[in-house]
């Protein structure tokens, strides 16, 4: 038995309407459970609802670079929670600028954690269109850095 | 290479060491984390190990410069290529430190060798040896980990300016013993990170974190660092740096030098 789409919606709608956090029912072995401002997920029958939004299944929950809105770029976001730098040292240039071409393998910045450097490095070919992250300040885990876009 | 480092490729041989080989040893280098570095990008095996008599541009973190005296110390820095996803990265930067403090404290007594989070290695207070890890993540791929270790071994004579932080395994034998073997404490060095790279790669730094808080320099000390003031309390399992603040707060500090204040009278 396939979930109805369009139940489920109104009953998001509803659940919002009424500022419910979260909502669990079950009946003839079918779960469904909404917590809102997480995600969605079914439960019983093997059913997988697309979580929240945009992120298709990725090649990893890590994955650094992720699909924006269809316009060509990707988002690059931190590996894990540090500090963000632009450039090597205090005194260097920057890595990278708002237009640079950058091709594969190419240092975009630097993530410090524990003293570990960590050269994030571009995948792909592209240019930089954002630079969301400012120098010197903590990043989060899955926080966006660049957005670029792919050549 | 000077004659007493002859010995290394051999030891690494014989305690069956994955790191230390092939070895690459210059007399004068720029950097050996920067050749490592770009022999990673060439493809370089996991284990390859840099190693240099004197640096021309020896780094700290945030380039800052590291010093030594040409052939009196230990310079290197290794290859790793762990299979892990970027968030298992961070901790190994501690366990770089703490393999330095055990092969350290192994010659010079266990006592008052310690480390200063995340990776200096002190002996009574002061510095002895520096670690500089730096990764390359690609995607979600980490493509290598190079670990930079530079160790304060045969030197007597440190400059003025920092006699007073920093010390080496010379100056902290008992007068009238042999001089410290360089290759021995190199190979200490790599069968502690043998060890304990991979099982931290792989499932975190449960197995050391034992190990990491009776090593803590900070423990109980009053600390400052960019994010604030307070009371060291530890690390935890991540690796971060637990400071309470005046107010009461935890916090887990991941990046950022931290200064140590003196002690309370």
């Amino acid at each position: 038995m396939d979930l109805d789409i369009t139940q489920l919606r109104s009953l998001i709608e509803m659940l919002t309407e009424l500022d419910v956090a979260e909502f669990e029912h079950e009946s003839e072995g079918r779960r469904v459970k909404v917590v809102r401002g997480a995600r969605v997920a079914v439960g019983g029958p093997a059913f997988y609802a697309p979580s929240g939004g945009a992120a298709a299944p990725g090649p990893s929950p890590a994955a650094a670079a992720a699909p924006a809105v269809d316009d060509g770029s990707v988002d690059v976001t931190s590996p894990f929670v540090g500090t963000f730098y632009r450039s090597p040292s205090p005194d260097a240039p920057a890595f990278v600028e708002i237009g640079t071409v950058i091709r594969p393998g190419q240092t975009l910045c630097i993530v410090e954690a524990m003293k570990l450097m960590n050269e994030i490095e571009a995948e792909f070919s592209g240019t930089i269109l954002e630079i969301y992250a400012q120098n010197g300040k903590a990043v989060e885990f899955g926080q966006k850095l660049f957005k670029i876009k792919k050549a | 290479m000077y004659k007493d480092l002859e010995r290394v490729p051999a030891l690494v041989a014989e305690r069956g060491l994955a790191l230390g080989a092939p070895l690459t040893c210059r007399d004068e280098t720029a950097s050996t984390n920067d050749d490592a570095k770009r022999a990673a990008k060439e493809g370089a095996p996991a284990g390859s190990l840099f190693l240099a008599e004197s640096q021309t541009a020896g780094r700290g973190r945030m380039g800052r410069t590291w010093l030594s005296a040409r052939g009196e110390n230990l310079l290197f820095s290794l290859v790793v290529r762990p299979n892990c996803p970027p968030s298992r990265v961070p901790p190994l930067a501690l366990v770089a430190g703490l393999a330095v403090r055990d092969a350290v404290a192994k010659v010079v007594g266990e006592g008052e060798v310690k480390v200063k989070w995340p990776n200096d290695v002190l002996v009574r207070g002061k510095k002895i040896a520096g670690v500089l890890v730096e990764s390359t993540v690609v995607g979600s791929r980490v493509d290598a980990v190079i670990v930079g270790i530079g160790v304060n071994v045969l030197s007597r004579d440190l400059p003025e300016a920092i006699a007073s932080i920093a010390t080496s395994v010379a100056l902290e034998l008992p007068a009238g013993a042999p001089p410290p073997d360089r290759a021995a404490i190199l190979v200490d060095v790599l069968a502690g990170l043998d060890r304990d790279l991979g099982h931290v790669a792989a499932r975190g730094l449960g197995l050391v974190h034992a190990r990491l808080g009776r090593a803590d320099a900070l423990r109980g000390r009053r600390v400052a660092g960019e994010l604030g003031a307070g009371t060291a309390e530890g690390v935890d399992t991540d690796g971060r740096l637990l400071v309470r603040d005046d107010a009461g707060v935890l916090h887990r500090w991941s990046s950022g030098e931290v200064t140590l204040a003196p002690r309370r009278a």
